[in-house]
């Protein structure tokens, strides 16, 4: 009886803990997918750059524009690199957070998440392959240079802004980690808990009785 | 996806480890302690264990234990056992034509306050008297037994004795019978053994609501050195201060041969007779006040008494009617009195029985009555009895009832308790004198119906005994003297049917 508690109990964990992880890995990756595809990028819905934001030192806008070059370089490969130049939409401050991130990341791991941008983007690199081609070299040296430009002047260094929110803003709440973080927790917990407190009638108690020696 | 899987994996883990703590198997151990002198596993082909809730009585669960191969080996599990807070557990021993022939039963055992230790039940064959593998730490003649609570009977007092008779020192040592775990030793407090200041013999010791127990008159003897008690002594229940001494207000609480009787719901102690250290037989009743500590003299009986009884009754709702007190007086027309609550006095019961009783036994029964049993009448033991019955006081029967015959051997000085629907009469001395080893068991019916249901033997012969009856439903019979072996250390039980 007891061991037979034990084990569904076991059970009951195991599968609620995998169905909690079930459920992350699919949002997880369609949430990334959503943020690569050139398509899916709120391009439309940038801000228009305030008076306040273009009145910054030419100096820090030098800087942060020789940084988004480099980051940009250094960790994405090529057909990637294309990809992300293309889809991300120059001159917004939310954008040039995910290439702040970057800037954080070792050789080594900027190749991981290569491979790893190579496995789950298969769609991604698609597009981008068929746009690349279709688009002549003039043009792209010429919206690159537009791009430039645009970054340049709208780039947003209002502190009253700050990124992470924005960008948090950006993503669904089921699409973050947090969110089946908690549910898996949750999961968990009710069913320990219940197990606890719904079968505690059924706990069990043993008697040894044993002869006292004369 | 680390951070996620990290969180996740720990609170994997943390519940996992609170659920296995919590569906732990809680886990008893029961040990049948059995009699020296008996094998109470002859003729059982069946164990029959029943444990039963303590706080529903209708729940209740058996369990059959067929051995294969006899009982030497005794030791079994009993499994998926629903949880009992409290429970109460008794191992009955089946013949093969079903009859009960041994019976075991705990006290109320807790289950979490007794997870993972040792509770024992006597297993001994019914209607009998067994020697349990137990004794005091010294022979004790004069002794008391008061049994507080649901596990305890704690032995206070009493006096070695040669074998000639003659009194040797009295007892400081406080022992205590412990019946959760079938064990004897000395009444502690922490680390420290309770020890009166001296011994005492000779005096009464009675337990009270309040956990306490009043340990009044007596003398202490040491060589020939007598000394009365000068105070009341209180054993407390309270660790820091278990020992007090009371008060005493138009009282003088140096005597011996008394009586001393709790009223039940009160914490209070009524207190007759007795004689002084002068040798005057003395009157007076007390009441000792257990939240005062003070004994206060409350009236006089109609005669001076020693040597008397004096039992509580109850009327047929079970709540208490007043005190019956009886014997130990001189006078012949007064052989018993009556004290009710509500009264200022006493009152001699209107009887035809012109007779001086004493040393005899009386205990409560059922149904506003109550028992004299054997004791002297001019001096000769008697096999009679004397049934009072309270609905009589007021209506004309006869209050008071000889039975005649009722005992097997005419006794005086013998111990009586009594036990469910029937009273163990143990001991004493015989018309000759000489001290006597058997009990007799009478039973108890309707009215005026006791009748005599046996006689049996007991290991030693036994005089100034006590016995008690125990929470788990068996008599315990202890100390006492006899002419061959002087003061007795032994004890002895009675299992009832």
């Amino acid at each position: 009886m007891l061991r037979n508690l034990y084990y569904i109990t076991g059970w009951l964990i195991l599968i609620s803990f995998s169905f909690s992880l079930g459920l992350y890995y699919p949002a997880q990756a369609f949430a990334e997918d959503g943020v690569a595809a050139p398509a899916d990028s709120p391009v439309e819905e940038t801000t228009e750059p305030t008076p306040a934001d273009s009145a910054e030192t030419p100096q820090a806008e030098a800087d942060t524009a020789t940084g988004t070059e480099k980051k940009a370089e250094e960790n994405t490969a090529e057909p990637a690199t294309g990809a992300t130049a293309e889809t991300v939409k120059p001159g917004e401050g939310e954008v040039l957070k995910p290439a702040e991130d970057r800037k954080r990341l070792s050789p080594e791991e900027a190749a991981k998440l290569r491979d790893s941008l190579k496995i789950k983007s298969r769609r991604k690199q698609k597009q981008t392959k068929e746009k690349d081609a279709s688009d002549s070299v003039i043009k792209r040296i010429f919206d690159a240079s537009k791009d430039k430009d645009n970054e340049r002047f709208n780039i947003d260094y209002s502190p009253s802004k700050p990124d992470p929110v924005t960008a948090d803003e950006e993503t669904p709440f089921y699409k973050h980690w947090i969110f089946w973080t908690i549910i898996g927790v949750a999961a968990v917990s009710g069913v320990v808990i219940g197990l606890k407190y719904g079968l505690s009638s059924n706990k069990t108690m043993s008697i040894d009785i044993t002869r006292r020696e004369p | 996806m680390k951070r996620t899987l990290m969180l996740l994996c720990l609170a994997f883990l943390c519940l996992v480890c609170i659920a296995c703590d919590d569906t732990q198997n809680m886990g008893l151990a029961l040990e049948l302690v059995t009699p020296d002198n008996q094998d109470p596993f002859e003729g059982v082909v069946r164990l029959s264990i029943k444990i039963e809730d303590a706080g529903d009585k209708e729940r209740e669960t058996t369990y059959p234990f067929e051995p294969a191969d006899g009982f030497d080996d005794l030791s079994f599990r009993l499994k998926d056992l629903d949880r009992y807070s409290s429970f109460e557990l008794e191992v009955r021993g089946e013949d093969i034509e079903g009859q009960t022939v041994s019976r075991g039963q705990s006290t109320v055992i807790n289950s979490s306050e007794m997870e993972d230790d040792v509770f024992s039940i006597y297993f001994a064959k019914v209607n009998g008297i067994s020697t349990p593998p137990l004794s005091m730490g010294k022979a004790r003649n004069n002794l008391r037994i008061v049994v507080p609570g649901y596990n305890d009977a704690v032995i206070i007092g009493g006096s070695d004795t040669n074998i000639d008779g003659t009194e040797l020192d009295s007892i400081a040592e406080v022992e205590n019978f412990s019946v959760l775990k079938y064990t004897v030793g000395n009444l502690n407090y922490g680390d420290e053994d309770l020890r009166l200041a001296s011994g005492v013999v000779g005096h009464s010791a009675s337990y009270l609501d309040s956990a306490n127990i009043l340990v009044l008159g007596g003398y202490s003897r040491s060589g020939e050195e007598i000394s009365y008690l000068e105070t009341p002594l209180v054993i407390s229940a309270n660790v820091e201060e278990y020992l007090i001494e009371t008060k005493c207000k138009d009282f003088n609480p140096r005597r011996t041969l008394h009586a001393a009787t709790t009223i039940p719901g009160f914490r209070q102690v009524f207190i007759t007779g007795g004689v002084d250290e002068d040798g005057n037989i003395l009157a007076d009743a007390a009441l000792y006040d257990d939240d005062l500590h003070t004994s206060t003299k409350v009236f006089d009986l109609k005669t001076p008494r020693r040597g008397h009884t004096q039992v509580s009754v109850f009327d047929g709702n079970e709540e208490y009617a007043g005190m019956l007190i009886c014997g130990g007086t001189d006078s012949d027309n007064k052989l018993c009195e009556w004290w009710s609550v509500d009264s200022e006095g006493s009152r001699v019961i209107e009887s035809d029985l012109r007779e001086t009783l004493t040393g005899h036994s009386a205990a409560t029964i059922s149904n506003g009555r109550a028992i004299m049993v054997g004791g002297t009448i001019d001096g000769v033991p008697v096999d009679s009895a004397l049934l009072f019955r309270l609905s009589c006081l007021e209506s004309g029967c006869d209050t008071l009832k000889r039975i005649d015959s009722l005992l097997e051997t005419a006794r005086s000085d013998a111990s009586l308790s009594s036990f469910g629907s029937g009273l163990l009469l143990c001991g004493g001395r015989d018309a000759s004198g000489a001290v006597l080893s058997s009990c007799e068991v009478l039973m108890i019916g309707e009215d005026a119906k006791i009748t005599h249901y046996s006689t049996i033997e007991m290991a030693h012969a036994r005089v100034g005994h006590s016995s008690a009856l125990l929470p788990d439903g068996n008599v315990l019979i202890a100390g006492g003297w006899n002419e061959t072996e002087g003061a007795l250390d032994s004890m002895e039980i009675y299992t009832p049917q």
